[in-house]
């Protein structure tokens, strides 16, 4: 029966309860949404960065520059056999690229470029081409393959054929003709904006290398979270030479994305606290409109503590019902994004930053546990909000409460 | 034994000089059975002393007894259950929850008084069709005239057989018929189940009807008439 008169006083100011119940919608939906926004990022961050540049391991040189287009090859890692044998018996793929910058030129236009040495071979093991996006042919031999930015500022097209000059390994200057065998987009916007994808075979002959030598060693596990592998891994680790994990490579950035979590948690929770003043407001008003009914059941044998319940039941019920159809709203458009994503190539295409690892693709992050808990915060700030307006309400003396 | 004894009870509202004495030294006992009326002006301390028998109120000095247990010693919710299990109200202005049907208002007085029949819904009924309301148990008190508000506000207060109804000027807010036949309705369930009835009222039509008129003028009986 308490239930039911908590339902049926709930819909006595309709309009009033909808206004209440909108604002817990709109902070469990906002919690839900926020959450699963800055986790997509995150996963949209470390998947830029270890798909298409880092992988989930990595052995470079020694103080290895991370800003800018700074690529330097006069110190590279030498992959020996001892290196091999231990990345061949670390129970993932393995691959090894040589990163340059060039300066790209066509018809008098030049550009400083990120050029990525790969080997045709291994590298589609560690680095996945799923989401590549080719027009032509990915080289394995002859010709290079271009990013969509080089292609559009060098007005590039396939069958063109471009200079490339650099300094090589021991410090000469040299140039290379080089055709150009496709066009990509890769989806990061770390290779998409400055990124020319060489064959190893073309890589060395500009840089004047050997085989034997590579500016980064690339480790790829079937699950990314295997600690062990660094480990395993230090000692054969040649010297003169780092090994940073995905973790590494991406805490910075992830930081960042704390930060905004946290923003985001204040956001939601500055959202309910209006949401609870709004039920608490609500409650309130039901409780001075309905003195003379709380007076009889009082009089009828209602107890103090049966009042409170009544009053926290309307507010749990509001709670409970707003927790619900926000947590249905604000998870179905993430598991919408989490399934279709959010393409963001045009925005990253016109951003600045183009060494920041984000992958064109957004898809935000689906969490059941987030959802969870929006609903459970959504419901407990429901609760919390109307026990004052029912302790006030149990408060009122029944023999006046009556006659009011 | 009397179902109420009440030995001189004072209720005292306010301080200083704003201190209001509405009643001063009450004594008066009810037998079971009663039919009593408590009459007097408006402002004479009628509806104080149906609140400290009622429970709903203690008095400020003075005791008053239920079927013996002295009130004044228990606290809020033993209070509440004696309310609920022993004494029945009837208000002036019916007081029905509005958002429950007639039905569900009779029920959930068992339901207070931990009625724990599966026959409660029709116990319920019983008491609505005793009081001539049998084919509107699903009404909303909105959708019943102020007479028939009234039979249900005396079904609720009768259906979980309490020991005392309390009936603050029941018919003043209907017309002389409706009240005549509200009170007819009271007198008989006096009569058949011997539940003790103590009403406030200035209505000449319920004194006529009551076994005894005890009249309060300034918080004082000042007179006890049996009829």
């Amino acid at each position: 029966m308490l239930v039911r008169l908590a339902v049926r006083n709930l819909s006595r100011n309709l309009r009033r309860t909808l206004l209440s119940l909108g604002s817990v919608i709109a902070g469990v939906a906002v919690i839900i949404l926020g959450q699963g926004f800055v986790g997509g990022l995150e996963e949209n961050t470390i998947r830029a960065q270890v798909d298409t540049m880092s992988a989930h391991l990595s052995i470079r040189p020694a103080d290895y520059p991370t800003e800018g287009l700074t690529h330097p090859v006069d110190a590279l890692v030498p992959v020996d056999a001892g290196l091999t044998a231990a990345l061949d018996s670390s129970g993932g793929k393995w691959t090894t690229r040589t990163l340059f910058a060039p300066r790209a030129v066509h018809r008098g236009d030049s550009i400083r470029a990120r050029a990525i040495s790969y080997d045709p071979v291994r590298d589609p093991q560690v680095f996945p081409r799923e989401m590549w996006n080719v027009a032509g042919e990915i080289p394995t031999d002859e010709g290079v393959l271009i990013s969509r930015g080089v292609a559009r500022l060098l007005e590039l097209n396939i069958g063109d054929v471009f200079v490339l000059q650099v300094r090589t390994h021991k410090g000469a200057v040299n140039a290379l003709e080089v055709p150009v065998a496709g066009v990509v987009s890769v989806g990061s916007p770390i290779v998409d904006r400055f990124g020319i994808l060489l064959p190893r075979k073309v890589g060395n002959a500009l840089l004047g290398i050997d085989d034997g030598l590579v500016s980064h060693v690339h480790l790829r596990f079937p699950n990314r979270n295997r600690s062990t592998a660094a480990e395993d891994l230090t000692p054969a680790l040649p010297r003169a030479s780092e090994m940073v994990t995905w973790q590494d490579e991406t805490r910075a950035m992830l930081q960042m994305h704390q930060i905004r979590r946290t923003a985001l948690n204040i956001l939601a929770f500055a959202l309910l606290l209006m949401s609870a003043a709004g039920i608490a407001n609500t409650i309130l008003m039901a409780a001075y409109e309905r003195v003379r009914e709380i007076g009889t059941l009082r009089a009828m044998g209602m107890t103090r503590r049966t009042v409170v319940s009544l009053f926290v039941l309307e507010g749990g019920l509001m709670g409970a019902a707003g927790s619900v159809l926000g947590a249905l709203i604000g998870g179905a458009v993430v598991l919408y994004f989490n399934i279709n994503g959010i393409d963001l190539s045009v925005a990253l295409e016109n951003a600045s930053g183009g060494n920041v690892p984000v992958s064109t693709m957004l898809y935000l992050e689906f969490s059941q546990l987030v959802i969870a808990f929006a609903m459970v915060f959504g419901l407990a700030v429901a609760v919390m909000a109307s026990i004052y307006p029912a302790l006030v309400a149990s408060n009122m003396a029944p023999a006046d409460a009556v006659r009011a | 034994m009397a179902i109420v004894q009440v030995v001189g009870a004072w209720k005292t509202y306010g301080q200083g000089a704003a201190e209001v004495h509405a009643l001063r030294g009450v004594s008066i006992s009810i037998a079971p059975g009663e039919f009593t009326v408590i009459s007097g002006p408006s402002g004479s301390g009628k509806s104080t002393l149906l609140n400290l028998i009622g429970c709903l109120d203690s008095p400020t000095k003075g005791r008053v007894q239920l079927e013996g247990t002295d009130v004044s010693m228990l606290r809020g919710p033993q209070l509440a259950a004696l309310r609920a299990r022993r004494i029945g109200f009837i208000f002036q202005s019916f007081n029905l929850i509005p958002v429950l049907t007639a039905r569900e208002n009779v029920e959930l007085a068992l339901q207070l008084a931990k009625y724990d029949g599966s026959d409660a819904k029709a116990r319920a009924e019983a008491a609505l069709a005793a009081v001539g309301l049998g084919d509107l148990y699903d009404r909303r008190p909105n959708q019943l005239s102020g007479g028939q508000q009234q039979r249900v506000a005396v079904a609720r207060a009768l259906v979980k057989e309490p020991a005392l109804v309390i009936a603050d000027e029941p018919t003043a807010n209907l017309d002389s018929k409706t009240g005549s036949a509200v009170l007819d309705i009271m007198r008989e369930m006096n009569e058949e189940r011997n539940i003790t009835f103590l009403f406030s009222t200035h209505d000449p039509k319920v004194m006529a009807r009551a076994h005894r008129v005890v009249t309060l003028t300034d918080g004082l009986i000042t007179a006890d008439e049996a009829r």
